[in-house]
């Protein structure tokens, strides 16, 4: 049992499966929050099952390594949740537990007896939280969605890319993994005033209201001025230029490095790195229509093409002008020091995947840091969690068993 | 029965700039009370040029700061810094975003801030991290995104990477500070004793990517940015689609998952006599990392042409009644006038501006059992002066007013 870290003595019953459910309770219980995760191999979660690498097989439920990285030190519970005696171990995890945690479809949990008000009515006390797509409540609450879709209805598709071409999405996700942060933010805010008042709590969560909360300055905009532009390409609000340049190519691959300047010092920083007089002064580059500006990041780049990006990236931060190199994953994992210093994976033996990087919260805490361990296979703890949380004797142990309960 | 806000009582000091102002603006949402300290005359963010009605404050820094009070006080000044500590005593967060060991520089570090008050929880976010070859080195929302790896996964394989919109890197790791800030929060009320968070935008950004990094870790293989398709291990799906009037987001799910939907797609395109290559696809078996890519692109360009005759309307009416699971990539107009959204009273209306009031985003999760909208009011910078140095410092109108003098205020 996990007694270290800041939430040390947290208990957590855990419904919650894809992303955005299991990276909330990740975080929680990398800080030493004790996890119950309930699981079921009938239905197993889609990341026990997609073979994404060449080491994991379709039928084996516990050699996935996207599993490993959202649901790190976890245990887990195998339950048949349609199982008639299923009440007899979730009954009594109830009473154990500060914390509730599910993000399906909503409506789910009321079939399964398992909505707030029911639960609510024997623990009062309990904190629970419901994630999903529209919310709870509203005339689309039910309707179905992704991370995509999140995307969508927000306006960070629509947003996103060149004004002259189709709006693009990045290939990571967004919403179902912005949202586990603020949904875990909110539960432990609800449990430190619950032990204050005693007052229970259900919360809400929307991907679609948080993350137009992101785009909430576009919505602003939107109300006060006409005629704005779809997409702004590499370009934002607070910085007065900004691109991203293409660099030396010392192979096949492509390599750019992105600059921003933003304010005045930082321009006159970057104007005397570069060749030649005929570059405009702060004043002047305020006023650049846009096919100016165009021309200006051309120049730029004539020059910024005959450098090496982390060369350069070097010689730009020494001179006080922001600039970073667009980083694949291959940079990001064997040529990034800043990272590595954040030991921003956690190396841990998987029983079956061997030794791998587990990814780890990007923030740190001085006094009580996270402490990453591995995630479970399915059922790993049927008998921990039944004997040492719920105290039950061997013998009812086992008579679960031949029920066939752990299924 | 209570009915407070979660976090009301506790007070939080805000020296943030647009890299950390989402963090305080949750924890107002919890009831929090936030406190923006800003230098004499305002941060200078209020007045981004590009943003905004001419002669009023900049968009972004409304949407960013509404729900927070606002104090000034210079930092730069002695007696500003010895304020400053005083209302650190009574504090119980601190959020800033300087370059790491500016705050140090000027005697207000996170050690020199514990002396004074060893509860206090101190959240730094930074590009980088406040230790490391990099802290000291400066970025925004597009240089941390490109460090992160998550700039290299957005844009056409033929054209320069693109950054997505607005903030995104930066509002995610303000999502992870505050759920640091939570943590220590939840962790202090054990110990009585506060912490250092420290966020980093570009390792937040950097988690994003699971789905590379297992590909990388394992099989040393790179996923290429791909428009508007995404990559779903070997398969390279479209996933944006324009239509007569705008654009929509729909993916072909495999087998069982998005039969229902797949099929409903292509029943609808038959049934407007469209040509349609997937009309005898046994949607059951379907398998979108199997699937021949040039078997794709044909259904892909068929259905391109569906979709162009379609509007959004269509899409969120007909296609909704027949399971298509097409979603329209709404625009802020569409989200405005969105009847799911008004039925949850998410928007509302801001005060604190002249004319013209907006309707802002007013929480950020629903709670049964305590309030939770944020009071949407945009302070005028030093607009609680008065109130705050008042009840936390106890200082009259006087001494206020001769602080004011020399310029502290």
């Amino acid at each position: 049992m996990n007694q270290e870290g800041a939430l040390a003595g947290v208990k957590i019953l855990d419904f919650s499966w894809a992303l955005m459910g299991s990276l909330t309770t990740k975080q929680l219980a990398d800080h030493g929050a004790t996890v119950v995760k309930v699981e079921s191999a009938l239905r197993p979660c889609l990341s026990r099952i997609d073979k994404q690498v060449e080491a994991s097989q379709r039928r084996n439920l516990n050699d996935k390594p996207q599993f490993s990285h959202f649901n790190s030190s976890k245990l887990s519970l195998q339950i048949n949740m349609k199982h008639p005696r299923v009440r007899e171990i979730i009954d009594p995890l109830l009473d154990w537990a500060d914390i509730v945690v599910e993000n399906f479809s909503p409506g789910t949990m009321e079939k399964l007896g398992l909505d707030y008000t029911s639960i609510a009515a024997t623990h009062p006390g309990i904190i629970m939280l419901s994630g999903s797509v529209y919310g709870q409540t509203g005339p689309f609450a039910k309707n179905w969605g992704v991370d995509g879709t999140g995307a969508a209805l927000s306006g960070r598709m629509l947003k996103t890319g060149w004004q002259d071409r189709d709006p693009v999405s990045p290939s990571v996700p967004y919403g179902d993994v912005v949202l586990p942060y603020f949904m875990g933010a909110t539960i432990l805010a609800a449990l430190d005033y619950r032990d204050r008042t005693g007052q229970g709590q259900y919360i809400d969560a929307s991907m679609y209201e948080v993350c137009v909360q992101q785009m909430a300055e576009a919505v602003v905009e939107a109300q006060l001025l006409t005629g704005l532009d779809d997409r702004k390409g590499n370009h934002s609000t607070d910085a007065f230029f900004q691109g991203v340049f293409p660099c030396w190519n010392t192979d096949q691959e492509s390599a750019w490095i992105a600059i921003s300047v933003f304010d005045e010092q930082q321009w006159l920083a970057l104007s005397q790195l570069l060749p030649g007089t005929q570059w405009p002064d702060f004043d002047t580059l305020l006023r650049l229509d846009p096919s100016a500006m165009q021309a200006l990041e051309q120049r730029l780049a004539q020059w910024t093409t005959e450098q090496e990006r982390y060369a350069l990236m070097h010689t730009l931060q020494d001179a006080g002008v922001a600039a970073g190199v667009v980083q694949d994953i291959e940079d990001v994992l064997e040529h990034d020091p800043q990272l590595a210093h954040r030991r921003f994976l956690t190396e841990l033996q998987h029983p079956e995947l061997g030794v791998f990087g587990h990814q780890s919260p990007p923030f740190k805490l001085s006094r009580t840091p996270s402490q990453v361990k591995l995630a479970p296979a399915m059922g790993q703890h049927n008998e921990q969690i039944c004997k040492e949380i719920l105290g039950m004797s061997p013998a009812q142990y086992d008579e679960f068993v031949k029920a066939e309960l752990f299924a | 029965m209570q009915n407070q806000a979660m976090l009301s009582g506790f007070t939080v000091l805000d020296l943030s700039d647009n890299r950390a102002y989402t963090c305080g603006r949750f924890l107002a949402s919890l009831g929090a009370d936030v406190i923006k300290v800003e230098p004499p005359g305002g941060e200078p963010a209020r007045h981004l040029p590009n943003s905004g009605l001419p002669g009023q404050q900049s968009v972004q820094w409304q949407a960013k700061n509404v729900g927070k009070k606002s104090i000034t006080l210079n930092l730069q000044d002695e007696s500003g810094q010895e304020l400053f500590r005083a209302l650190v005593g009574k504090a119980h967060f601190v959020i800033e975003s300087f370059t790491p060991g500016t705050l140090e520089a000027g005697g207000l570090g996170y050690e020199q801030l514990s002396k004074i008050n060893p509860s206090i929880i101190l959240v730094s976010i930074s590009p980088f991290g406040q230790s490391g070859p990099y802290a000291r080195y400066l970025g925004g929302e597009l240089v941390a995104s490109a460090m992160g790896g998550t700039l290299d996964t957005c844009g056409y394989p033929d054209d320069t990477p693109v950054l997505e919109a607005l903030d995104a890197c930066i509002f995610h790791a303000n999502a992870a500070a505050s759920l640091g800030a939570m943590i220590a929060h939840r962790e202090r009320s054990k110990s009585g004793l506060g912490q250092h968070v420290d966020c980093s935008i570009q390792e937040t950004a950097s988690t994003r990517n699971t789905n590379n990094l297992t590909a990388y870790q394992f099989d040393q293989r790179k996923l290429q940015r791909s428009g508007n398709k995404i990559r779903f291990g070997v398969a390279n799906v479209r996933v944006i689609w324009e239509l007569a009037d705008g654009y929509c987001f729909h993916s072909m799910m495999t087998g069982k998952f998005g039969a229902p939907a797949n099929a409903a797609l292509s029943r609808w395109m038959s049934e407007e006599g469209f040509e349609n290559p997937m009309q005898e696809v046994d949607w059951e078996t379907y398998d979108r990392s199997s699937l021949d890519a040039d078997v794709r692109l044909e259904w892909e360009s068929a259905m391109d042409r569906f979709f162009k005759s379609k509007t959004k309307k269509d899409i969120a009416t007909e296609g909704a009644k027949r399971g298509i699971r097409a979603t329209i990539a709404q625009s802020p107009e569409d989200i405005t006038a969105d009847e799911h959204l008004a039925s949850r009273e998410f928007l509302q209306p801001v005060s604190g501006i002249a004319d013209k009031a907006p309707q802002y985003p007013a929480y950020f999760m629903r709670l049964k059992n305590s309030p939770y909208r944020l009071q949407l009011h945009l302070p005028q910078a030093g607009e609680h002066n008065e109130q705050v140095y008042g009840e936390l410092l106890n200082l009259s109108t006087e001494e206020l007013a001769a602080y004011q003098a020399r310029g502290v205020l």
